[in-house]
């Protein structure tokens, strides 16, 4: 162990210095990528290029092993044959603090569990953590740090670990078009050194990381895992996917219990137990984390009560069972409410008990700030946990010139509306051709779900947070 | 390493869950009918006869077990049919357990088994000996808290019939419930100080009559040796 005042997860956060193992001045490998990637995102620190024989790579000098570093390597990017790893990181201990191996053929291979035990035996030795193996990288905006391109350079909230190095692809891209804005990605791979319970302190105790999201498929620690969650007490939404549930089955019991104890039915234990967000759906598992960047959980009050307002009648009552399905009403308005609403004279065709159809013609009154005014009303009147808007734009733009505009101030002022409310806002935006990922939507301070599932997954976890931390409150555990 | 576990007997099983303060029917061990066909004089009529054999877990599978046992003559009776299935299905009954008949409302499955990752896990089911039929099953990891037990019986479809509260009845104390499934599985609980490293075990059924508890059968598997420190 390092004896250092510097946190231990600021070398894999925010590395001083990386070295690059696996590259080559003469034929493109993931390592030439890899540091490239590094170079176009600005990362500051030194980068070390490790090749046997070329004397500089792309302008930077190159040593011939990691161990002839001039500085202690804060993390090194490992894209080496898997025979080729363990001689590699042989250093002088304390050199090497993260090693991130990418290759496959470790454990997972009846070959490579040698290979996996020598590997393990010589970083505890060196000191070294090891990240994986079979994994894809890190990606840190705080620390310039990243194994894809075109990624964003802000730290967000979200910090995320996945057992899967493709999904964690999947998690930056597709969630940056819904929005998403990480403190940090970490692929963990097989997880032979660091596991997920480490990765789990780590963001628990991370500044910049207000939610976690995990992503799963073998925790081999799962006793450590579970006091973690649970000694954790919900003080951040935690959002778990698990895949291959169905593959781990009890052996050799011969109780009832021994069938009934699916491994399933453990991982619902363990999510009541500790207020962790389990889901069953990537989509899901995105959705969740959305509604957790944007939406401050309710402290005294479990989200029950929702408005639906947009256009489209047939969706929204689709999405009012979808919602009572998740125990979130979309209960008719008092009689009240709807008194203010009759009185701002919406055009026929609309409908003013919840939800609230406002077909295309009504949709574009006020250039549609019409929505706005239609909100302020509602809330005037009724004590409501979330408001979701609905906007079709297909429908819309079918019926009306410069639609987008229209939508643009329809969602403005309904922003504008709820903005002193603590309701939970979200627009669900759908549209039959491209998408608006491509818009620039860092500016907004409400979530824009694709679809009314999504919304209602959102809604569904933040409620169930509420409920863990009404129940941590009331039994002061 | 199945080779080093065994399943303890039902008495043994039952004391256990008793020296954990589970209260188990009143009742007797006596020796094979062929060994001493002499009975004891203060059996309690009606009563339950089941066979104690270390080949066999699941005693109503083989008819190995007899219930609303009335005299001396159809105990008599009931022990020589089921010694014969014994000699004709080929395993050893070692005696009997003879108990006193008990009534309740609801019988319910607590049970546990260590999953190789999370260590102890605690089940409950509903419906006892027809917990799979009915599929009303809930899983925690062990060590739980009484708030983790409270949450299991909610989530329970069938909680109403644990709590008491159906068809507009008040409900009767869920304590003596919910302290049962603590000292199996809580923090000082028997799957983790009974002295023994348990792979294995369950109550099944639990039968609960207005709130209060008794545990009707109950299995353990071991492993051998002494509990790691």
């Amino acid at each position: 162990m390092t004896v250092s005042v510097r946190p231990m997860w600021d070398a894999l956060l925010k590395p001083r210095t990386v070295a690059v193992l696996g590259v080559s001045p003469t034929h493109e490998t993931l390592g030439n990528h890899f540091l490239r990637g590094l170079l176009a995102f600005g990362y500051p620190g030194s980068i070390y290029p490790i090749h046997p024989t070329a004397r500089e790579f792309e302008g930077l000098k190159t040593y011939e092993s990691v161990r002839d570093t001039p500085s202690a390597v804060d993390y090194a990017y490992v894209a080496l044959p898997s025979t080729a790893v363990r001689e590699a990181l042989n250093t002088k201990p304390n050199h090497v603090h993260f090693a991130q191996v990418v290759a496959s053929g470790f454990g997972e291979t009846a070959d490579g569990q040698a290979l996996e035990e020598e590997l393990l035996r010589q970083a505890r030795r060196t000191g070294t953590r090891i990240l994986g193996p079979n994994c894809l990288g890190t990606y840190s905006p705080r620390g310039h740090l990243t194994f894809l391109n075109n990624v964003s350079s802000d730290t967000g909230c979200i910090g995320i670990m996945s057992q899967s190095g493709g999904l964690t692809i999947d998690i930056i891209r597709q969630g940056a078009a819904l929005g998403l804005s990480f403190s940090a990605v970490v692929s963990l791979g097989n997880s032979i050194d660091v596991e997920p319970s480490d990765l789990l302190q780590c963001y628990l105790s991370d500044d910049a990381t207000r939610v976690i999201g995990i992503y799963l498929e073998d925790v081999k620690d799962g006793q450590r895992f579970y006091r973690t969650l649970r000694d954790a007490r919900g003080s951040k939404p935690i959002v778990l996917l698990v895949g291959g549930q169905t593959r781990w089955g009890q052996k050799a019991a011969q109780s009832h219990t021994g069938a009934l104890a699916t491994s399933s039915r453990v991982w619902h234990g363990l999510a009541r137990q500790t207020g962790t967000l389990l889901v069953e759906t990537f989509d899901e598992f995105l959705a969740a984390l959305v509604g957790f960047q944007y939406w401050k959980p309710h402290m005294a009050k479990v989200t029950r009560r929702v408005a639906l307002v947009g256009n489209g009648g047939g969706t929204s009552v689709l999405m009012a069972d979808y919602l009572a399905r998740r125990g979130l009403i979309v209960a008719p308005f008092g009689s009240e409410t709807m008194v203010s609403l009759t009185a701002i004279q919406l055009p026929p065709g609309s409908s003013i008990a919840n939800p609230v159809d406002l077909p295309a013609g009504t949709f574009r009154l006020n250039e549609g700030r019409i929505v706005g005014q239609v909100l302020k009303t509602i809330l005037t009147k009724e004590r409501l946990d979330a408001i979701l808007l609905h906007v079709n734009a297909a429908a819309i733009g079918e019926f009306t010139q410069q639609s987008d505009q229209i939508i643009e101030q329809a969602m403005q002022s309904a922003s504008n509306a709820v903005q002193l409310n603590d309701a939970h806002f979200g627009v669900v935006y759908r549209t039959s051709e491209g998408d608006r990922s491509s818009q620039d939507r860092s500016v907004e301070n409400y979530p824009v779900f694709r679809e009314m599932s999504q919304a209602g997954n959102a809604l569904f976890s933040i409620a169930q947070y509420e409920r863990f931390l009404e129940w941590v409150l009331e039994f002061r555990r | 390493m199945d080779s080093e576990q065994r399943w303890l007997s039902e008495p043994e099983s039952k004391q256990l869950v008793q020296q954990f303060g589970i209260p188990v029917p009143k009742g007797q061990v006596i020796a094979p009918f062929q060994e001493s066909p002499m009975l004891p004089p203060d059996l309690p009529f009606p009563c339950v006869v089941k066979i104690i054999s270390p080949q066999v877990v699941h005693k109503s599978e083989v008819q190995g077990v007899r219930l609303n046992v009335l005299d001396t003559g159809s105990l008599h009776a009931a022990m020589r049919t089921m010694e014969q299935d014994a000699a004709m299905q080929g395993y050893t009954i070692r005696g009997f357990l003879v108990e006193e008949m008990v009534e309740g409302d609801v019988e319910i499955l607590v049970g546990s088994v260590v999953d190789p990752r999370f260590g102890p896990i605690i089940t409950l089911g509903m419906g006892g000996v027809y917990v799979e039929v009915l599929d009303d099953v809930v899983s925690r990891i062990c060590p739980v808290s009484p708030y983790d037990v409270v949450d299991m019986i909610d989530e329970l479809r069938g909680s109403p019939l644990i709590k008491g509260t159906t068809r507009g009845q008040p409900g009767w104390p869920l304590a003596p419930f919910v302290h049962a499934v603590m000292r199996i599985g809580g923090p000082h609980g028997l799957l983790f100080t009974s002295g023994h490293t348990i792979r294995e075990f369950e109550i099944n059924p639990l039968l609960l009559h207005h709130g209060q508890i008794i545990a009707l059968d109950v299995r353990c598997r071991i492993t051998k040796e002494a509990p790691s420190p």
